[in-house]
C-alpha cells in the first residue's frame, strides 16, 4: 500500500536521533516488527526509497525514530511539519507470528534491543504491555547519550547497559540476557549484526527471533536484493528475502556473515 | 477523441505498448497490491531458468548516482515452480505474458522455451546476457554463432513470439539485432543492464560481492535511446525500447526513437505505480497533441 501522509512533527531528540510522526488516513493497522519504505526526495538524486522500522502506532499515527548516517537521513531530517511523506507500508513479517495465545501466560518474555534495533521492539513493548504480558527489555547503548525516550522505556521492565557506564549497567547487554535468561524464555532482538552473533554463540536452547536489517531495493518482495541466508533441511541454505519473509527470522535458522 | 494505444509485437497484441521490464516485477502477481495488472500492455516476469537458481552473496544492490548497479545474479524458482504456482493466477488477468529467459547452455534454453511453449505463453524474451559455461563463460551476447543455434533451435519447439533481449556491453548491438532478424526473432528489446563497478574507499574493495553488477535507472537512459534509435534504423522488426524510463515523457522519447514498446525496470522500486501513471501519461499527451493513434508516434524522429 502506498501512503502519503502528514508530517505532525519532526523533531531532534539527541544528538544525531530524530523522531518523526503522521498522520495516516488508511483503514491500515500495522503490526510491531514492520517497517515502512520512505521515499526521501522527489529528484532521483537519492533514487531508492529507505526503509524504516515502525516505532509505534496509536491512533491513526505512525512514529518511526531514525539517526542522520548519510545524505537521505540528513534530507529527512529537514522535512518539517505538514509536507507530505509517500512511504510504502506496512512491510514485512511481525513478532506477533512467534508469539502464541498461550505465552502470556509465562512471564517470561526477553527483548534486546541495541542502538536503532530499540525502535521496533518498542512497538512489540507497547502491545506487549497492552496485552498484559510480562517481559523485560535489555536496553543496550554505546552512551547514555544514545538513548532516547528514556522515560518511555522506563515504564516497562527495562535493564539499562551501557558500553561505558555512563548510564544504568556498563558493558553488554548480552552478558544480561545470560543472567535472566531460564528455559522457557522467549526472546526477541533487535540491532547490529555483532550483537546477533553473540547472542547465536551463547548457544541457549530458546527459541529466539530476531529482526534483521540488509540492503534494500524495493522493499515489497521484487528485487532480491535484500537476502539473507537461511538454513534448509538437507544442510544447505536458501536465499530468503529480508523485506518478505523477513525481517523478523529465527535466529538459529539464520547464517551470519561471521558465523 | 478516440485514441488507439495497440501496438503489434510478432503475433502479441499489445493494448498500450507499456510492460514492466525483466527482474523488476518479480513473477508479477507481486504488484496486485498497487494496481490492476490487466492495465498493463503485457507482463514481464523475472528470468527463468530450468531449475532454481540461487543467486549471487550479498550485496546485491547499491544505490548510484541517478541509478543502481546490481548483481542479483538471476536468483529464480525455476520454470517448473512457475508454471505451477504462479501461471495459473498469472493468467487470470487476461494480457499477453512475456517470459524472460536463460541458461547456461543452449541446450539449457531450449528446455525452458519448450516447457512454455506447452503451457502456451504468450512470448518469450531470451536474455543473451549470461555466460555461455560450454563456452569458458563468454557471454552469449558476444558469440554471433551461439546465438545463431540459439534461434534456430528454439524456433524449432517454440512457435509464438520470439523477443531477444540486447545487451549494451557488446558493441555494435545492430549487429546482433540485425542477425536476430535474420535468424527469425520477433523483436529485439534493448537494452539490459550496463556494466559497472561500485568502490568502498575505507575498505578498497568492491560494494558488490561480485565486484562487477549491472548499472541501470536514468543514468543509463541517454545511452538507451541511442542503441534503440540505431538499431531501429537497421532493423525492420519491432524494437522494444527498456532503459530509465521514468516518465511518459521518457516513453515518448523511445516511441519517437523507433520502439514499437517500452519496458519500465528500476522506476518500480521507486514507485510501483509507475507503468500505470506512464500508460495514463501517454494517452492524455497523445490528446493534448490530437496524436490518435500511438502508431503514428513511433519512429518519428527527424534530423
Ligand atoms: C528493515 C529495516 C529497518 C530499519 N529501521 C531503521 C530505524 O528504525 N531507524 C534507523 O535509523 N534506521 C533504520 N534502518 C536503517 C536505515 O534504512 C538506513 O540508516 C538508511 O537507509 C540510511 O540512508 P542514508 O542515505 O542516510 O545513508 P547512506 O549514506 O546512503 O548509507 C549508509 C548505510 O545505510 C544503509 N542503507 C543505505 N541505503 C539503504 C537501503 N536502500 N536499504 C537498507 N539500508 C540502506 C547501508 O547500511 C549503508 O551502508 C533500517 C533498515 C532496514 C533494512
Ligand atoms: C534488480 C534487477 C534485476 C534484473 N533482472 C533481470 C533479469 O532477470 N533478466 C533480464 O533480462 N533483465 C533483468 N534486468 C534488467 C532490466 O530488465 C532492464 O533491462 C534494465 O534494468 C534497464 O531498464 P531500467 O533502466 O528501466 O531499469 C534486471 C534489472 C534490475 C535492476
Ligand atoms: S528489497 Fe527488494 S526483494 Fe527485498
Amino acid at each position: 500500500m502506498i501512503f502519503d501522509s502528514k508530517i505532525i512533527y519532526n523533531k531532534k531528540i539527541s544528538e544525531n536521533f530524530y523522531h518523526l510522526k503522521l498522520k495516516i488516513k488508511k483503514n491500515l493497522v500495522p503490526l510491531p516488527g514492520q517497517f515502512v519504505n520512505i521515499l526521501i526526495d522527489d529528484s532521483c538524486d537519492i533514487f531508492l526509497r529507505r526503509p524504516f522500522s515502525i516505532f509505534n502506532y496509536e491512533n491513526e499515527k505512525l512514529e518511526i525514530v531514525y539517526k542522520v548516517i548519510g545524505k537521505a537521513t540528513k534530507i529527512l531530517s529537514s522535512k518539517k511539519k505538514g509536507e507530505t511523506i509517500n512511504f510504502l507500508g506496512f512491510l514485512g513479517n511481525s513478532y506477533l507470528d512467534f508469539i502464541s495465545n498461550n505465552d502470556n501466560t509465562s512471564n517470561d518474555i526477553i527483548l534486546l534491543g541495541g542502538g536503532t534495533g530499540i525502535a521496533s521492539l518498542n512497538f512489540l513493548c507497547q502491545w506487549l504491555k497492552n496485552k498484559k504480558y510480562k517481559f523485560t527489555l535489555l536496553y543496550g547503548a554505546k552512551t547514555k547519550k544514545e538513548i532516547f525516550f528514556l522515560k518511555n522505556f522506563k515504564k516497562f521492565n527495562t535493564i539499562f547497559t551501557t558500553d561505558d557506564g555512563s548510564y544504568g549497567n556498563k558493558g553488554f547487554i548480552t552478558h544480561y540476557l545470560e543472567k535472566i535468561v531460564n528455559n522457557n524464555s522467549l526472546i526477541f532482538a533487535c540491532g547490529p549484526e555483532p550483537m546477533l552473533l553473540t547472542i547465536k554463540n551463547l548457544e541457549l536452547k530458546n527459541k529466539i527471533y530476531a529482526s534483521f536489517e540488509s540492503y534494500m531495493g524495493c522493499g515489497f518482495g521484487v528485487c532480491l536484493s535484500c537476502v539473507i541466508k537461511v538454513k534448509t533441511d538437507n544442510n544447505g541454505f536458501e536465499y530468503k528475502r529480508v523485506c518478505k519473509e523477513g525481517p523478523v527470522f529465527d535466529l538459529n535458522s539464520v547464517i551470519l556473515e561471521k558465523d | 477523441m478516440e485514441i488507439n494505444t495497440t501496438v503489434k509485437i510478432g503475433k502479441l497484441i499489445l493494448k498500450n505498448p507499456v510492460m514492466p521490464a525483466s527482474g523488476t516485477f518479480g513473477y508479477g502477481l507481486e504488484y496486485k497490491n498497487f494496481f490492476n495488472l490487466s492495465e498493463l500492455g503485457a507482463i514481464v516476469t523475472k528470468g527463468l531458468s530450468i531449475i532454481p537458481v540461487k543467486g549471487n552473496k550479498p550485496q546485491r544492490l547499491i544505490e548510484t548516482s541517478s541509478g543502481i548497479l546490481n548483481s542479483i545474479g538471476l536468483q529464480n524458482i525455476g520454470v517448473e515452480n512457475f508454471i505451477n504456482e504462479k501461471l495459473p493466477e498469472l493468467k487470470k488477468y487476461k494480457i499477453p505474458i512475456i517470459v524472460n529467459i536463460y541458461g547456461k547452455t543452449i541446450d539449457e534454453y531450449i528446455r525452458v522455451a519448450e516447457r512454455l511453449s506447452e503451457v502456451n505463453i504468450d512470448a518469450i524474451e531470451i536474455n543473451i546476457s549470461c555466460p555461455n559455461v560450454k563456452k569458458g563463460g563468454i557471454q552469449f551476447a558476444s558469440d554471433k554463432k551461439a546465438i545463431k543455434k540459439l534461434l534456430y533451435n528454439i524456433k524449432k519447439i517454440y512457435t509464438r513470439t520470439i523477443i531477444v533481449k540486447l545487451s549494451p556491453n557488446i558493441n555494435p548491438v545492430e549487429d546482433i539485432a540485425i542477425l536476430c532478424e535474420e535468424y527469425g526473432a520477433d523483436s529485439v528489446s534493448l537494452i539490459n543492464t550496463l556494466q559497472g563497478l561500485a568502490i568502498d574507499i575505507i575498505k578498497r574493495r568492491p560494494v558488490l560481492s561480485n565486484i562487477y553488477g549491472g548499472l541501470s535507472g536514468p543514468a543509463i537512459k541517454p545511452i538507451a535511446l541511442a542503441m534503440v534509435h540505431k538499431v531501429y534504423k537497421k532493423v525492420k522488426i519491432p524494437v522494444i525500447g527498456i532503459g530509465g524510463i521514468m516518465t511518459y515523457k521518457d516513453a515518448i522519447e523511445f516511441l519517437i526513437a523507433g520502439a514499437t514498446a517500452i519496458q519500465i525496470g528500476s522506476a518500480n522500486f521507486r514507485d510501483p505505480l509507475t507503468c500505470i501513471k506512464v500508460i495514463d501519461g501517454i494517452k492524455n499527451f497523445m490528446k493534448l497533441n490530437k496524436i490518435d493513434d500511438i502508431n503514428l508516434l513511433i519512429g518519428t524522429l527527424n534530423y
